[in-house]
């Protein structure tokens, strides 16, 4: 991609698609979704969702899976605040961009 | 590599990080192998890069949470990036850019015409990136946190030698110096009353070879050979006199200035020197 993911928007990312799932998801199938939209490499997941774990916007559990302990991130109330606001962030910055890009409503 | 080895190296590269950051990072990544599944091991390996790579990755999201390093790196798309070392984010500052780092960064990664020019020098552990750009920015982030302190430690190294050279050279050097333009302007001085003096006895010459002369002219009539061979000895010390007296006249005249200019070129020469450098 040629345009810069910064922290910001990939822990918001992150958020959203951790948000999906109601009952949580695992590091694996979180780098996967993210990599749907962002060429991230593997090793970045990591540093990340530990990051937001310790922010407290993630919360971590263990939970039986295949004979083995597989851990699970899901999203905090304070991660749903922080998305959210990420969200409108998001919405306001892309509305300018495409209202500079397209030559629109410059005052 | 098989993943058991992978995982092997990576916990022994993570011995300098707390018990608990090892072990979280360690239980995260034994997950993501099972996840991704025995047939996907290798995929998985190569994606994820060295086991120092990787390391160095977690190490630095540690750091990150905890130190003051927060506000100067982050983690974007790329990989880790640091504000401190990356000067290219914005077309403006391109130029330098290519100047600059062309030995450093782009030297190294000789096959990056296909990447796009914002990303060049931004710490990448996309493992489908070329290997020499990678490494280029692996290797510049890894030296990026510490490679500032020592830096500053040398120049003021450099400093405290330079004082010790002074401090010690002083007696050494002045007295020196000092010396060796003593015993010049001393040579020179030395050259000079010696050139008079011999002007002073070639004038002399001149003077007894006309006082010579005129006695002889005198005797002439009273012992004409005495005479005849006092004029003649006078004439001679007079021609030798006034030879000389020219010589000399006209070498103190051309040589005593040049041998001040050299002299007073030679005291100015560390100055000029030094001008000179810094022009």
């Amino acid at each position: 991609m040629v345009f810069n993911t910064g922290a910001a928007l990939l822990d918001a990312i992150v958020l959203a698609v951790v948000s999906r799932e109601q009952e949580g998801t695992y590091g694996y199938k979180i780098t996967q979704d993210v990599r749907r939209v962002l060429d991230v490499s593997e090793s970045t997941m990591y540093p990340v969702l530990r990051r937001l774990q310790k922010d407290e916007c993630l919360e971590v559990y263990d939970m039986q899976f295949d004979g083995r302990n597989r851990r699970y991130y899901k999203v905090t109330e304070k991660g749903m605040a922080q998305l959210n606001l990420y969200k409108v962030e998001w919405k306001n910055y892309t509305r300018k961009i495409t209202e500079m890009f397209e030559g629109g409503a410059a005052e | 590599m098989s993943r058991t080895e992978y995982m092997r190296e990576l916990d022994a590269l993570l011995q300098g990080i707390s018990k608990e950051e090892r072990e979280e990072a360690m239980q995260y990544y034994n997950d993501y192998f099972d996840d991704a599944g025995s047939e996907n091991e290798e995929k998985v390996i190569e994606e994820l890069g060295s086991p120092a790579k990787l390391a160095d990755t977690i190490r630095a999201g540690v750091n990150g949470n905890t130190g003051e390093a927060e506000s100067y790196g982050e983690y974007g798309e790329r990989g880790y990036r640091d504000c401190r070392f990356d000067t290219s984010e914005s077309p403006a500052r391109r130029e330098g850019y290519y100047e600059d780092s062309y030995s450093e960064t782009y030297g190294e990664s000789q096959s990056q015409n296909d990447r796009n020019p914002f990303s060049e020098r931004q710490y990448s552990y996309t493992a489908n990136s070329n290997q020499g750009y990678t490494y280029a920015g692996n290797q510049r982030y890894g030296a990026g946190q510490t490679t500032e302190m020592p830096r500053k430690k040398s120049s003021a190294g450099k400093i405290i030698l330079i004082i010790c050279i002074l401090v010690i050279g002083l007696p050494i050097v002045v007295p020196t110096a000092l010396g060796l333009l003593l015993a010049a302007f001393g040579v020179l001085v030395a050259l000079a009353i010696s050139a008079i003096a011999i002007w002073v006895a070639a004038v002399a010459t001149a003077v007894v070879g006309i006082l010579l002369g005129i006695h002889g002219f005198g005797q002439l009539f009273y012992s004409p050979v005495l005479g005849i061979g006092m004029l003649g000895v006078g004439c001679l010390l007079l021609a030798l006199g006034a030879v000389f007296t020219v010589l000399i006249g006209w070498g103190c005249i051309k040589l005593i200035p040049m041998m001040f200019r050299g002299f007073v070129n030679l005291c100015r020469r560390p100055f000029q020197k030094k001008r000179g450098e810094c022009r």
